[in-house]
């Protein structure tokens, strides 16, 4: 048991007292997210690549583009891959090795925002059907952690997968350098992510309040206000208001987020 | 055949000039921001050339699992790691035996000047997250690591500063770059040195090295290190610089 | 300011100094990443950055870890861990509560020692670095004194780098401490730290 979790456990009730006075420790507002920055082209080496601030976390996520064989019930599209790394750099409850739940929960919910989006256009990785399509894989890496990683390394993914070039393929191999054009790019999902601490709902925790948070919901929505794909986490449960309250407030907030885009 | 050809025929060190323009010399542009991750009890971000190293120190801290603990001093663990982009072909995520290696001399590199005997049975981690690579990324590993350990506190009896010195096309250089790490006739010799006491703490070496090339390279070896030293403890001085002035 | 690196040359000659000297072949040379203070023939290194590392005697917060039959496990911000008996305490300790308590062993094996146990309840920790510590207390506990009659608050100061502020205007003696924090090498701190303080009083 990392000597941090209890740091956590014992600042809860000062901070349970503060939401209780309707103050959150950097005068935010419930509904209200951080400082956002988004600088895209960060990497000389993958295909697009982008850099997130979210407060103080950071995050950086590349995409690289390789070629191989479509899935069987499938054949006629592109393949895409997402992975977020709880780098053990970032903090002192990230342990090096083989990825936690949460890195895998993590990885799975920032997927589901992209690929059920239908983001990208995966018909048109399509080389040869049913023989040789693009395969787009995300690696998002965490550098500096203060809460709410869904958000920022949804963000970052999209954006990277925006800043993609797509490679020329030549006899079966990706040809170094040389770029067809664009990643074919429809939707731009966002997801927002609430913690519950006691009755209080807030969007965007930063990391006191994401140590602390008792429940969490994240949610995924395009640009056209459509849903993609939702996630509640921790052991305390949600009302049906509840509910319904964080994802109005998702598809407002959402489009400040995607502006940074 | 005219591939050979063409290779041979680059030149990688044309009137004093290195493909980049450097002399044979001289290092590449190396930056270092000192505490750069918030939680992290120590850490640096270098940028050397076009590679991205971040490094980050937690500790000294309880040894767990309790057997690892050493109950005369601090356990050093060093983690190397490459983000999968950071390379033009994936790395998949996850174990590696070219980052196991890596870590170990690593972690016997910067050792040496830790005084661990000041916190018996505790463990102190060093993390190295490659972002972007262009060779020498072991070397800005360490020399990030050294800078990350200053900042952590940990008492050290100096900093150990790495880089590497080779050969390509024939001519001995310092610090090179992947293209000329890919000469047909590359020498790859990585080092970690410690300024103050002269002392090598990690030598490695792949290629075919004559013995005459040899005080040479070692020669250069010590003079690249010394210039990243330099660089070190700048960056360290620089931290509070800013702030003394308000 | 001086600045020194580890295994920077301090002085070619003998010199009277501290811990965070170290000797070579009779030359003297930082041992840390710190500041460099040298007055009348004594020289010393303050590292700027460091762990805490328990003393006899010194007031530590601490968090019940782990509760035993005849005691308690604390964690007290230290790579070690610490036990205090509570068999003839009046107290009684629950897992995850906060205390005050003093260092009453510290020995070679790092088994840590607690006793005069103070329970702590309600109120906010905060985080502080153990090295500044010293900062926070203030010569002849000046700055802390300051900050408990213009916020009005109780606080207690460990020596283990955490600050337990209870009161109304916590808030303000936690923003008092960050200042703290983050100016700590910077001469007129107690000033400007009083000019804030009273400034946020009056808004």
């Amino acid at each position: 048991m990392s000597k941090t979790n209890l740091y956590w456990v014992i600042k809860k009730d000062s901070l349970l007292a503060d939401l209780s006075h309707g103050k959150r420790s950097d005068k935010r507002k419930f509904d209200e997210y951080r400082k956002i920055t988004v600088e895209k082209g960060v990497s000389d080496t993958a295909e697009g690549s982008a850099m997130v601030q979210m407060g103080k976390t950071k995050v950086i996520a590349g995409v690289k583009i390789s070629v191989g064989t479509p899935y069987p019930d499938s054949p006629d599209k592109g393949t895409m891959m997402v992975n977020a790394e709880l780098l053990p750099l970032s903090s002192p409850d990230f342990e090096p090795g083989f990825p936690s739940e949460d890195a895998v929960e993590l990885s799975r919910v920032v997927d589901r925002g992209i690929r059920e989006s239908h983001a990208i256009d995966l018909e048109k990785l399509c080389i040869r059907e049913g023989e040789l399509v693009y395969s787009v894989f995300v690696d998002i890496d965490i550098i500096n952690y203060d809460g709410n990683l869904f958000d920022a390394c949804e963000l970052a993914g999209i954006a990277a997968l925006e800043d993609t070039k797509l490679p020329k393929v030549k006899d079966e191999k990706i040809v170094e350098g040389e770029f067809t054009g664009k990643l074919p790019i429809n939707h731009q999902p966002i997801e927002c992510t609430f913690a519950k601490i006691g009755e209080h709902i807030l969007l965007d925790p930063d990391l006191e309040e994401d140590n602390c948070k008792e429940a969490a919901f994240t949610i995924a929505i395009t640009e056209k206000d459509v849903i993609c794909a939702m996630q509640k986490r921790g052991s305390k449960p949600f009302t049906k208001d509840e509910l319904t309250s964080m994802i109005d407030t998702a598809i407002k907030e959402s489009k400040k987020l995607r502006s940074n885009l | 055949m005219i591939l050979g050809k063409k290779n041979q025929e680059k030149k990688y060190v044309d009137k004093g000039k290195r493909l980049d323009g450097r002399k044979t010399d001289e290092l590449r542009q190396i930056d270092i921001e000192v505490g750069v991750i918030d939680q992290a009890d120590g850490s640096a971000f270098v940028q050397w050339g076009k590679n991205k190293v971040y490094a980050a120190v937690y500790g000294p801290k309880e040894c767990l699992p309790r057997h690892t603990q050493n109950p005369l001093k601090a356990v050093l663990r060093y983690k190397y790691n490459m983000a999968p982009f950071s390379v033009s072909d994936r790395i998949r995520p996850g174990y590696s035996r070219r980052s196991v290696e890596i870590s170990k001399v690593s972690r016997l590199a910067l050792e040496k000047t830790l005084v661990l005997e000041d916190f018996p049975k505790t463990a102190i981690d060093v993390f190295v997250e490659i972002i972007q690579a262009d060779a020498g990324s072991r070397a800005a590993g360490i020399t990030a690591a050294s800078v990350a350990l200053a900042d952590a506190g940990i008492p050290m009896t100096g900093l150990v500063s790495a880089c590497a010195v080779g050969k390509a096309g024939g001519h001995i250089i310092l610090d090179m770059t992947k293209e000329e790490e890919d000469a047909p006739d590359a020498i790859d010799l990585p080092v970690a040195y410690v300024p103050e006491t002269g002392e090598f703490t990690l030598v490695q070496m792949d290629g075919e090295l004559q013995r005459k090339d040899w005080d040479e390279l070692i020669e250069l070896a010590v003079k690249g290190c010394e210039m990243v030293g330099e660089k070190q403890r700048l960056a360290l001085k620089k931290k509070y610089e800013g702030e003394v002035n308000e | 300011m001086n600045i020194v690196t580890p295994g920077e040359l301090i002085s070619e000659e003998q010199i009277k100094t501290n811990q965070g000297v170290f000797s070579r072949h009779g030359k003297f040379y930082s041992k840390f990443y710190g500041i460099l203070n040298s007055r009348n023939d004594f020289t010393a290194v303050n590292a700027l950055n460091g762990v805490y590392l328990p003393k006899r005697e010194d007031v530590v917060i601490c968090f019940v870890e782990d509760v035993k039959f005849s005691g308690v496990v604390a964690d007290i911000n230290s790579p070690y861990q610490a036990y205090m008996q509570t068999k003839d305490s009046r107290i009684r300790f629950e897992m995850h509560n906060v205390f005050a308590a003093t260092v009453i062993d510290a020995d070679s094996s790092q088994n840590i020692l607690l006793d005069y146990p103070e329970k702590l309840t309600g109120g906010t920790v905060i985080r502080f670095p153990p090295l500044k510590i010293p900062r926070a207390i203030g010569r002849n506990a000046s700055m802390v004194k300051m900050i408990k009659d213009l916020t009005g608050c109780k606080i207690i100061i460990g020596k283990n780098g955490r600050i337990w502020i209870n009161g109304e205007n916590q808030n303000l003696a936690k923003k008092a401490f960050e200042m703290i924090s983050k100016q700590a090498h910077i001469p007129g701190l107690t000033e400007r730290v009083r000019k804030s303080l009273e400034e946020n009083n009056q808004n």
